[in-house]
């Protein structure tokens, strides 16, 4: 640790990057302090023990592996897949359109026909077609067809007690 | 010169290398050699002075980073950096980034120092000389936290500017060299013994 009470910028004098007045007065100021030229040797051996020596290059051939492994898809494969991408993202859509409006239809045929269904059975009495093959569905319709005409009477007979 | 796939070399050294991304990021493989050509060899020494980890590591970061340049979102570059200095902060990001990925593992040796001596040593060093100083350097290097070792790298090996490591690393030029101070100190401090043969 440098003894110096002036904060020399000693490294960056060192690595050159000090204007020409900066660098001046570092020079002067390293003339009458003994303790920053001993600082500024420091520096000077830690930075040559990096002088001389150097990270590993890599080969030429290593170099082609790395171009090779960055190359970009050829052209013609690239326009096919941005094609193929398009026509897909669009028969995506398309596909769910048409299974939403299918979905839809479905619904709406199957309210109307229950509908239609509920209507004939309660005007008619008669026995919805849907369920006219259904032995378990033709029992429960009797009972609830019983239950109603018992209501009924029950009903018409408490009217007439009233009046 | 050969491409592989057959292509040429887009241009000379003199094209300008926002020409060439340009033509690199629409998919021109030769201009994506050329920039590979001229920014691989450097980019791959970094990757493994700040790793010192498996070649496969090194290998993968240095593609992912030409990757990124070319295929991934970035577009940040505009030329106010060099092309180089712009890949540089690049890399850096991906290291920093396998690093928290693994900050539970410690940093390997700096195997690639070892095996291999460094292009460009001087003919006068005998090569137990030269082996002996690597591994040194590589020590060295190993004793740093993260933000020590890059500025050490940055300056001693990529021989950047306080301007272009502040760039590279995103912090201001200050920061940039007080980290390089309190970097050699330390070292110091470590290998205070250490004299250059």
């Amino acid at each position: 640790m440098v003894d110096c009470a002036n904060r020399v910028r000693l490294d960056a004098y060192h690595d050159g990057e000090l204007s020409p007045a900066e660098r001046s007065a570092v020079e002067a100021h390293l003339r009458d302090c003994p303790s920053c030229a001993a600082e500024l040797a420091a520096i000077r051996r830690t930075s040559g023990a990096f002088a001389d020596t150097g990270p590993r290059e890599p080969s030429h051939e290593q170099l082609l592996e790395l171009a090779r492994s960055v190359r970009a898809e050829p052209s013609d494969a690239r326009m096919f897949l941005r094609l193929f991408r398009g026509t897909a993202v669009a028969a995506a859509v398309l596909l769910a359109c048409a299974l939403a409006g299918a979905l839809y239809l479905s619904q709406r045929t199957k309210a109307a026909a229950h509908e239609a269904m509920v209507l004939d059975h309660v005007a008619i009495g008669s026995q919805p077609a849907a369920f006219a093959t259904d032995p378990v569905s033709d029992e429960r319709q009797a009972e609830q067809q019983v239950a109603m005409a018992q209501w009924i009477a029950d009903d018409l007979r408490g009217r007439q007690e009233e009046r | 010169m050969k491409l592989p796939g057959g292509g040429a070399l887009v241009g000379g050294p003199a094209m300008d290398e926002e020409e060439l991304l340009v033509l690199a990021r629409r998919g021109d493989n030769a201009a994506r050699t050329e920039l590979v050509m001229r920014h691989g060899g450097r980019l791959f020494g970094l990757a493994a002075a700040l790793l010192g980890g498996s070649d496969a590591d090194v290998n993968d970061m240095v593609q992912e980073t030409f990757l990124a340049a070319f295929d991934g979102g970035l577009k940040a570059f505009k030329g106010n950096a060099s092309l180089a200095t712009w890949l540089s902060g690049v890399l850096i990001n991906r290291v920093r980034k396998l690093r928290r990925y693994r900050r539970s593992r410690p940093a390997g040796p700096l195997d690639a120092f070892e095996r291999q001596p460094a292009a460009g040593d001087s003919a006068s060093r005998g090569p137990a000389t030269q082996a002996q100083q690597r591994i040194d350097a590589a020590t060295m290097l190993d004793s740093l936290p993260p933000d020590y070792r890059e500025v050490i790298v940055l300056r001693e090996w990529q021989q950047m500017s306080y301007a272009e490591m502040a760039s590279v690393l995103g912090v201001p030029e200050r920061t940039a060299e007080t980290r390089l101070t309190r970097a050699r100190r330390m070292l110091r401090q470590r290998f205070g013994g250490y004299e250059p043969v």
